[in-house]
């Protein structure tokens, strides 16, 4: 899936991450042409948060892995402790801490670069609210804010779609192209199929092995669908639907996508 | 109120107690937000044989007890707690009724100590030394060095762990810090309010900062306010009743974080909308 070489934002080379006697990834190889947005697919238990956290530097599997650093990272919302007392501003300000050093208080222009970026995921207005106040689409924003100040060459999202409101997808998303537009690279997990084919150009579906990585016409068919997702595929008269996990799904938005 | 502290005995108490709210302020806050609580009180209750032990053995001395056991339970709690089947409590609490019952009978067979059990429990007010003032010093000072250092990193690997891990915040190092700290400040608070209710100051003057901060960067310095004002008042009241400093000092921050969490029920006129 990749062009030259030298383009590439992150090359997996036969990646196998064990916990235990559990294996959660065997020999997943794939590449990412920098600039990409790659939707990483695949049912619950497939690895696609182990694969983020191994690229993330956090696991010691085997294979190699090589990405374009510095990384910044946007983990799921639900590890977030919601009711700590910091506001949308000081959740962003994290994101500045490692490259501004851990020891230092943030400036006034690193509060004026926060709030820049709190802007740029239309919470301008917000950012004395605190994180609690906040809807949980305005927290999704807030943590890819936190992800967007660390700067990163490559940007790694979980599930930074779950559960948003319109407004706040479509914002996410915004931010995300622009992040593309100068030159970085996206990885997001999804539950989302359509989703994805919407927006990203290049998917890899996982089922703790990699099934196929491409394009959204190359990974939609049946076989490649039905290899990822075993017995809960339907394909009625062409149109393939996906029966997932419904618990993924909060309330308001269908566990049928296709 | 001020009568009180006349005596020379209960100005040293005041001081130790003024310089002790500076960590049980900032250590406080992050046991609060941590929800580390229930630890922290294992590890106040973990010091009563350790003191018992010094007691009874001159050579060591109840600081160097107290200290050695509030190390040895932190140790055995964070060690028993790495098996996951073993967290949720169930250790913390083991380790808390097993030291209460070794320092029990320590205290009542093995030395026949003439100390009575509620000054080490509670604390005392004729206990407080110069030393005591001066331990509880190094400890505040240590405290607002690596509290303040280590500020960015405590809020992140608290706030988010699972972002702070690849980040960079080394939140098991801090972890590591937090807990050390927690061990410090309960032993050099114990003169005062002893190993029974060490937890007690610990906890409720950052829960009732807690209920008044939005930002976290405040709830520290507020937190350290509160348990100034309340061991003050605590130590006055104490004389004039002749009761263990411990003891009323927590009845009145328990009596402090029940108001502020009745008047935050209050429904009043928002003045200020974020």
């Amino acid at each position: 899936m990749s062009t030259t070489r030298a383009a590439d934002a992150v090359t997996v080379e036969a990646l196998s991450v064990a916990f235990g006697d559990r294996q959660a990834l065997s020999e997943v190889s794939f590449r990412v042409p920098a600039g990409a947005f790659v939707g990483i697919l695949g049912p619950n238990g497939a690895g696609k948060t182990t694969l983020l956290r191994a690229l993330l530097g956090q696991l010691s599997p085997r294979g190699r892995i090589e990405i374009e650093r510095p990384v910044a990272y946007m983990p799921q919302l639900s590890d977030a402790q919601s009711a700590f007392p910091v506001d949308a501003l000081g959740v962003v300000l994290m994101g500045l801490y490692p490259r501004l050093g851990w020891w230092r208080r943030p400036s006034r222009s690193d509060r004026d670069a926060a709030r820049l970026l709190l802007d740029r995921v239309g919470l301008a207005d917000r950012a004395r609210s605190s994180f609690a106040e906040l809807s949980g689409g305005q927290r999704q924003r807030v943590l890819l804010a936190r992800a967007l100040a660390q700067e990163g060459r490559v940007l790694l999202l979980d599930e930074p779609l779950a559960g948003v409101d319109t407004l706040s997808r479509e914002l996410l998303l915004k931010a995300i192209g622009e992040e593309r537009a100068a030159g970085r690279t996206a990885l997001m997990t999804t539950h989302d199929l359509a989703e994805a084919g919407r927006v990203c150009d290049r998917l890899l579906v996982l089922n703790r092995e990699l099934i196929a990585a491409g394009t959204t016409e190359q990974i939609f068919t049946e076989d490649v669908l039905r290899r990822a997702y075993g017995s809960d595929v339907l394909v009625l008269d062409g149109a393939t639907a996906i029966l997932d996990d419904p618990h993924h799904h909060p309330a308001g938005s269908s566990p049928w996508t296709g | 109120m001020l009568e009180a502290f006349d005596a020379p005995f209960m100005q040293r108490a005041l001081l130790v107690g003024l310089v002790l709210a500076v960590p049980l302020g900032l250590v406080g806050t992050w046991v609060v937000l941590r929800a580390l609580a229930f630890f922290t009180h294992a590890v106040g209750v973990g010091t009563f044989p350790g003191v018992v032990i010094g007691l009874g053995v001159p050579a060591i001395g109840p600081f160097a007890g107290a200290l050695g056991a509030a190390g040895l339970i932190t140790t055995a709690v964070v060690g028993l707690e790495r098996d996951e089947r073993a967290r949720g409590g169930a250790v913390t609490g083991l380790v808390l009724s097993t030291a209460m019952a070794v320092g029990a009978v320590l205290l009542t067979s093995a030395f026949g100590l003439s100390t009575p059990v509620d000054a080490v429990l509670f604390g005392s007010l004729l206990a407080t030394t110069v030393e005591d003032i001066q331990r509880a010093a190094v400890v505040a000072a240590v405290a607002l060095v690596a509290t303040i250092l280590l500020a960015r990193r405590l809020e992140s690997a608290t706030f988010d762990r699972a972002w702070s891990l690849p980040a960079g915040a080394r939140p098991a190092a801090t972890d590591a810090v937090l807990l050390a700290l927690i061990a410090a400040t309960v032993v050099v608070a114990l003169p005062v309010v002893g190993s029974l209710l060490v937890s007690g100051l610990l906890v409720l003057p950052a829960a009732t900062a807690r209920l008044m901060v939005r930002n976290v960067s405040a709830m520290p310095a507020i937190a350290s306010v509160i348990a100034a004002c309340e061991i003050t008042a605590g130590l006055a009241v104490a004389r004039e009743l002749d009761a263990p400093p411990g003891a009323v000092i927590c009845a009145l921050a328990g009596l402090t974080f029940a108001c502020g969490l009745a008047l935050e029920r209050v429904p009043r006129p928002r003045l200020r909308r974020a």
